[in-house]
């Protein structure tokens, strides 16, 4: 607990854990349901979760020395409590090892066709265990840096738009406000991610910027989602868009420079940086929610049969699209749950608080 | 101690595992297509070229070029794997020939398929509808010009540049088969002993051949539609002398900037487009007349021609049933609910359209000569 995060290592860590392979796919998502209204359930995605992200913390804000695993026995009891903890934990690791396998995925089909799934995976496995295990502190670090080093690529998505046809996104709200709603279904989960407040806001050494800090990171990922949005839809316009399966890489893919003929090949790596600062949080955070269930004095050291067994799993398993986008759903619903969650848990605080309340007058 | 033993650790494995990028391949053993045609023959049986430049000192052809008889891109790939040495790379097409029999046949653009699925192949690959054989094209190995399929990129780059044409990839194609606000236009070459850029062939709203303009139209679409001007000359004959060829009255100029206005209304059951063009132009020559003097008259002139050639052109595409401007953009944006129940068909709607183009003309230069 004597390891502290600055207040922009802990919005870097939450922005990182927001972003994932899900900003790929999410104009094409959004452009099915809502046209070029999607943009607009992106605000929406972003106000709920900003608001769960507030009620995390002031539901964490009565005990702030403790650790999340430790808040949860407390509000829950032992038996309960230790239940949460398995819940966190399971969805860590499923978030985690599906992620990785659809960067995986999706190198395999853009970049390295012949190379197999297993072989990618274990190499993204050895810097995942360098870095996890460094504990908060160099999770933090990692974060913040790579947002500094990666986030020039949102830029190079307005590159090939050259043409001003921004009469595609007149008239607002053409179809009136049911598809907007309908779309923000998945906008919602695309800020999936904040839940790692619960793990990280322990380690804050600045609790007054909590709440500051949280909005900051949901409004960057929200600024990253809308301008992402906005260019694949300059490019590809409301009837295209729906072609491809990741329509930001496609888009990436017809940016021409004399020197480079596609671009997309360069940047899909280098995003792996920003997905990564997802997956690897999760799988340490994995780490130190086990370790409140099995009895183990340093939680470092599951983090390596964890990511050993990830292997063995993309061994043994059959992978193919259509699986994924299973598991995307599994992983989907059970964002759902941590934002009931937290409501629960921020209502079981106010309780908490009014019997503390009461009892001191009963004193 | 232990930090490096990990790392030395984790060096080794993944020193072990670098050979798992199996799927690479010495440059020697590619053919790179960089030309690819698709054409039909007499009977109608689909025919694939592919151009492909040979390094060898030993060769004296710069290209090699084979054709095969095949139904599908990529089952014409796996034709050409026999004839052909080295393994096919379509990731560096520059240039997609496709024969104008070809467009005239429904659903040719499910050919393309391959060309979207395949991260492989070049999205960026220019799109070329050749007038008569795509044979012709392919099998002529000018000796004064650079490798074919480079000749014809830069050839269109270029013609770009100076909007002769319009460079199309293979997104533009996809993109305006798609779109239900606007119509196709891809740049159109002839064969004759030279490959020479005339103007575009125009699709309808199913990607099917519609009609063909020729150069001076072509730079009044791109006029038409907002394409961000880079060096635009035009040139505007008011009237010519049978017996003398230098009594021609004629401007020659640069079209600096252009704004354009549309509104969109629905009356009667029809759109009613109103556009307003105003041109900025730069006189580059003037033979016969003199821009100084008379720059009223020329500017009057020179709209009135001008409005006459865009409501001749908005006229044969409204006779087409093809929108190649985008009209329909404006008609989406700003009149959605009568747009759609025409989506399925803009063209059509567009034909039936009401629209009226005014052109307003400004010299902003004369040149340096005062007659």
């Amino acid at each position: 607990m004597n390891e502290k995060l600055t207040t922009s290592q802990y919005i870097f860590l939450i922005h990182g854990a927001q972003m994932g392979v899900g900003i790929l796919s999410l104009p094409r998502e959004l452009g099915e349901i809502a046209g070029s209204d999607g943009w607009i359930a992106i605000l929406i995605g972003w106000v709920l979760a900003s608001l769960t992200s507030i009620l995390i913390i002031k539901a964490l804000e009565r005990y702030p020395g403790k650790t999340a695993e430790e808040i949860f026995k407390l509000y829950f009891g032992n038996i309960l409590g230790k239940l949460v903890i398995i819940y966190f934990a399971s969805y860590l690791v499923f978030f985690s090892y599906t992620l990785m396998l659809s960067m995986v995925m999706l190198l395999k089909s853009w970049i390295l066709p012949g190379t197999s799934v297993t072989t990618l995976l274990s190499l993204l496995v050895i810097p995942t265990f360098i870095v996890s295990r460094g504990k908060v502190k160099v999770l933090g670090r990692y974060a913040e840096s790579t947002f500094l080093l990666t986030f020039w690529i949102l830029f190079l998505l307005y590159i090939p738009v050259d043409k001003n046809d921004w009469l595609y996104f007149l008239p607002f709200f053409k179809d009136g406000f049911t598809p907007i709603i309908e779309s923000s279904k998945t906008t919602v989960f695309s800020f999936l991610g904040f839940e790692i407040i619960f793990f990280i806001y322990p380690y804050l050494g600045n609790k007054k910027n909590a709440l500051k800090g949280a909005i900051a990171a949901n409004t960057i990922t929200m600024v990253i989602y809308v301008s992402a949005a906005i260019a694949c839809y300059l490019f590809y316009g409301p009837d295209t868009i729906g072609n491809y399966f990741e329509p930001v890489l496609n888009q990436l893919s017809n940016i021409r420079f004399r020197y480079v003929e596609r671009i997309d090949v360069i940047l899909l790596p280098v995003y792996m940086f920003v997905v990564s600062t997802t997956w690897i949080p999760y799988v340490y955070f994995t780490a130190t929610s086990l370790s409140h269930i099995v009895k183990i004095k340093r939680c470092e050291n599951i983090i390596l049969p964890i990511l050993i067994s990830f292997i063995i799993v993309t061994f043994i398993m059959n992978q193919d699209w259509e699986l994924l986008n299973k598991m995307k759903n599994g992983v989907t619903f059970m964002g759902a749950i941590i934002y009931v969650f937290a409501f629960l848990l921020y209502g079981l605080s106010l309780f908490h608080s009014q019997k503390e309340k009461g009892e001191q007058l009963e004193n | 101690m232990k930090t490096k033993r990990y790392l030395l650790f984790s060096f080794c494995i993944s020193a072990l595992l670098l050979s798992g990028c199996n799927d690479k391949t010495n440059i020697e053993d590619i053919t790179m297509t960089l030309m690819l045609g698709i054409d039909l023959n007499e009977d109608n049986e689909m025919i694939i070229y592919s151009s492909n430049p040979v390094f060898d000192k030993e060769v004296s052809d710069k290209n090699e070029e084979y054709s095969v008889k095949a139904s599908s891109l990529r089952e014409g790939r796996g034709e050409l794997d026999s004839l052909l040495s080295g393994t096919i790379s379509k990731g560096k097409m520059q240039v997609l020939l496709i024969g104008k029999k070809v467009i005239q046949h429904e659903d040719w653009f499910e050919l393309l398929d391959s060309l979207y699925r395949d991260s492989f192949s070049s999205i960026n690959c220019k799109v070329i509808i050749v007038e008569e054989s795509v044979a012709d094209v392919i099998y002529s190995s000018p000796s004064d010009k650079i490798r074919l399929p480079l000749h014809i990129s830069k050839l269109v780059e270029t013609g770009d540049k100076r909007h002769i044409t319009r460079e199309t990839t293979l997104h533009n194609l996809q993109s305006d088969y798609y779109s239900k606000t606007k119509t196709g236009s891809v740049p159109r070459i002839t064969f004759n002993d030279t490959i020479n850029l005339s103007g575009f062939t125009l699709l309808d709203h199913n990607g099917i051949y519609a009609a063909d303009i020729n150069q001076y139209e072509g730079e009044l679409l791109q006029l038409l539609s907002n394409t961000k001007l880079e060096q635009l000359f035009l040139t505007t004959k008011f009237s010519t002398d049978d017996t003398n060829p230098f009594q021609t009255k004629l401007l020659s100029y640069n079209v600096g900037d252009l704004k354009r206005k549309v509104k969109v209304t629905y009356e009667n059951g029809q759109f009613v487009f109103k556009t307003d063009y105003s041109l900025a132009i730069y006189i580059k020559e003037a033979l016969n007349e003199n821009p100084y003097k008379d720059r009223e008259k020329m500017e009057k002139e020179l709209k009135e021609k001008l409005t006459a050639d865009f409501n001749k052109l908005v006229k044969s595409f409204q006779d087409n049933g093809i929108d190649p401007v985008g009209f329909g953009e404006y008609a989406r944006a700003f009149q959605y609910k009568h747009w759609k129940k025409v989506s399925d068909n803009w063209g059509d709607a567009f034909g039936k359209s009401n629209i009226t183009i005014d052109v307003s003309v400004r010299i902003k230069d004369e040149g340096l000569n005062m007659r």
